[in-house]
């Protein structure tokens, strides 16, 4: 077992409720660093292709980074993955907090949830142990709620819980988990996979100490950023990611009017300086954090035309945009009040905003009517609607319950005039960020393992003046946003490959760790010799592992493209008309695929490329190509490798019984 | 000479006086855009974009007295 994990992983069946652990070899823990890496290894490994991701063949994965729990910056990042509701492919996301530590402290570096309980439970993980307990009297109640009747009946203000909400007790198909009350793994509907089990929560505290092969330089690296955020990110504690809303405006990139448009008349109005000066009462921040993002609003009874509960947060950029602009409203309150639904809930505001947008342009356009709305006139722009539209959503109300299904299903029943504004890759409504202004990230869209995000993925606009970060990568040159060029792509593989790594790792893409540093952080925690080359290596892997989840699943290269909006117009704004060319786009599609070494045409991993990864094993788990299928004999590569497939990294070593 | 409100964005705000978001400057008549960064001591890399009374500007762009200035940094989101 490395310093930096528990070297334990906890393994429970809710079905049999049975709960035994397993201790993996330093070299998994090398080979994979926790977080996204691990979750794909066992999700590849242990699901049987076409599960029911709403069934009890299906697995729920928490789990920590090598470096989450450290004492530094940015080091409270954590993962939650399955096989996801929404896009029926591989499904994972991170989210910050204290969650991912205390789990660790509490002796556990994952946990692997796997069945469905009979009834309502919630897990119970401390110092070494665990247990399953009732959860009926939590079902049904919002989240704030369920934390604090968990600390209540457990004695201890300490606990900290990650719950699955109403969304997901209600398997809205992008209900999301969250941990204390306010951090989000937001994407892939991780909650309705929770729900489905019927696990309601899982709650950790432990006392056990982070280890590091040499603390002391862990500490003095933490104390230097520390120092640098103080120094030179007032901004961004001041505002958050809550700033961008005017920033994104002014460049013609804000999604607007289920990204129609490219820029909101009532951008100032939902801008972070607006809620900074009016609602905000608060920030709040991560396990060891000193940059404090995260936002707090408030609205007492009697403040304002909606009461917004505190305890629930507020909203950041892309909840600000997803349920502001993307659907037109520039009423703040009311965004907020959807925000703090969202939250209360535990639904994905992103998609929750993304599905509300669907419905008000299929409503614009007659799709929907004031029948199917229950008499809401659910125009862009109308933020009462919106708030309704939550609540509709979260329990399956009315046209909530077909928005619950997310806008791919949804645009499916509703017809073929729908599906031009269902706005989703592989099933994932899109995050914030307009691809016609970023047209990198709009390959990165395609290419991403969860479908369309935003985290593993690049921001062309951070390249158009400097490359002074990715230049250890081999980015040497500055390059436009709209560049779809071979160099594009290579920046899109290079550093999405390091985006996969921090997030196995549990650090945080806002603190700013240079390549070098996270080099020299997994040195000092754990004493591997190791390198940027290693790193990048690792990223890669879970991205490989990732992949032919998704290709074993039937999810071919004719599902990684962008919606047909982004081959036309930008509607209005600074760059108005702007379009993605459909030929540039595929051709560099394609061309990602190949620097994957993945095929140039249908993206399935190369055995090639799995072997040097160190995963030969996931070979097997591709389908057969034709060539394959047809041929009468096994070819004797194949058939060697089945001989010398390696052993299982984990091995079973105690059991106890809930 | 002509005075010239600016916003910083992001954290470019470190480059204004105390580290405020929003300060005026005074520069001679004629400035441009790029007077005004460098005025302000703000490294072109820095800069994203920058816009004058709400419109997208060129860095050659001239400023009038009483222009409200914005200047962006790059941003991810999130």
């Amino acid at each position: 077992m490395p310093n930096g994990s528990c070297g334990q992983i906890l393994r429970v069946d809710l079905t049999r409720g049975a709960i035994s652990v397993e201790t993996p070899d330093e070299n998994f823990y090398r080979a994979h660093l926790g977080g996204r890496g691990l979750i794909a290894h066992y999700l590849l490994k242990e699901l049987k292709p076409g599960v029911d991701p709403l069934g009890p063949e299906n697995k729920v994965i928490f789990a920590t980074g090598v470096l989450t729990g450290a004492p530094v910056a940015g080091s409270g990042r954590n993962s939650v993955g399955a096989k996801s509701p929404l896009s029926g492919g591989y499904g994972d996301a991170e989210a910050g907090g204290f969650f991912g530590p205390e789990l660790k402290r509490a002796g556990f570096d994952a946990v692997i949830i796997e069945g469905r309980a009979k009834r309502p439970v919630y897990l119970w993980v401390h110092d070494g142990q665990a247990e399953l307990r009732d959860a009926a009297g939590l079902w049904g109640k919002k989240a704030y709620d369920v934390e604090q009747a968990i600390r209540a009946e457990l004695g201890d203000k300490g606990i900290r819980v990650a719950q699955c909400g109403v969304g997901g007790e209600n398997k809205v198909r992008f209900a999301c988990v969250s941990n204390d009350v306010t951090h989000f793994y937001g994407r892939g509907g991780i909650g309705a996979a929770m729900g489905a089990k019927n696990l309601k929560a899982v709650a950790a505290r432990g006392h056990a100490q982070y280890a590091s092969v040499n603390a002391e330089r862990v500490k003095e690296m933490g104390r230097a950023m520390t120092q640098h955020i103080t120094e030179n990110e007032k901004g961004f504690t001041d505002l958050g990611t809550t700033g961008t809303v005017v920033a994104l405006d002014a460049g013609g990139g804000l999604p607007t009017r289920n990204f129609r448009d490219g820029s909101f008349e009532g951008a100032k109005k939902i801008d972070g300086t607006t809620m900074r000066d009016t609602l905000l009462v608060g920030r709040d921040s991560c396990f060891a954090c000193a940059i404090h993002c995260k936002r707090v609003v408030e609205r007492k009874p009697g403040e304002g035309r909606y009461v917004i509960d505190r305890n629930y947060g507020g909203p950041e950029y892309e909840a600000l945009a997803a349920l502001g602009s993307l659907c037109g409203v520039d009423d703040l309150e009311a965004v907020c009040k959807a925000s703090e639904l969202c939250n209360a809930y535990v639904l994905d505001a992103i998609s929750t905003g993304a599905a509300v947008a669907f419905a008000m342009e299929c409503y614009e356009n007659g799709i929907l009517t004031k029948k199917d709305t229950g008499g809401l006139d659910l125009r862009f722009g109308n933020g009462q609607a919106l708030v309704q539209m939550v609540e509709d959503i979260a329990h399956r109300r009315g046209l909530g319950d077909l928005l619950a299904e997310g806008v791919a299903r949804a645009a499916e029943k509703l017809g073929p005039k729908a599906r031009r504004f269902a706005i989703h890759v592989r099933g994932q409504e899109l995050p914030m960020h307009e691809p016609r202004m970023k047209m990198g990230l709009g390959i990165g869209y395609t290419i991403s393992p969860t479908g369309a995000d935003h985290c593993h993925n690049i921001h062309d606009t951070m390249f158009v003046k400097r490359v002074e970060s990715v230049k250890p990568l081999g980015i040497l040159e500055t390059m436009p946003a709209t560049d779809l060029s071979p160099r594009k792509v290579k920046t899109l593989k290079r550093v999405t490959d390091l985006r996969h790594t921090i997030n196995s790792l549990g650090l945080c893409q806002f603190v700013s760790w240079s390549y070098d540093q996270q080099v020299e952080l997994l040195h000092a925690v754990t004493g591997w010799s190791t390198s940027l080359l290693e790193l990048s290596l690792a990223g890669e892997r879970a991205a490989n592992l990732a992949r032919v989840f998704n290709v074993r699943e039937g999810l071919a290269a004719a599902n990684d493209r962008l919606p047909d909006r982004f081959f036309q117009g930008l509607g209005n704004g600074a760059i108005a008309g702007t379009k993605i060319s459909r030929k540039l786009a595929d051709a560099a599609k394609g061309e990602y695929y190949a620097m994957m070494g993945w095929d140039r045409e249908t993206g399935r991993p190369s055995e090639a490329k799995l072997d040097e990864l160190g995963i030969e094993w996931a070979a097997a788990q591709l389908p057969k190509t034709k060539a394959q299928a047809k041929a009468k004999a096994p070819a004797k590569r194949t058939a060697a490798k089945a001989k010398s497939a390696p052993r299982r990294a984990t091995r079973s070593t105690r059991r106890k019984t809930a | 000479m002509i005075t010239i409100s600016a916003r910083a964005h992001g954290n470019l705000r470190r480059h204004f006086p105390g580290g405020r978001d929003e300060a005026d400057f005074t520069l001679p008549d004629g400035s441009r855009v790029v007077d005004l960064l460098k005025a302000i001591g703000m490294p072109d890399v820095e800069v994203w974009m920058v816009s004058v009374n709400d419109l997208l500007a060129k860095p050659e762009q001239i400023l009038f007295d009483g222009d409200r200035v914005n200047i962006f940094a790059p941003v991810a989101g999130g």
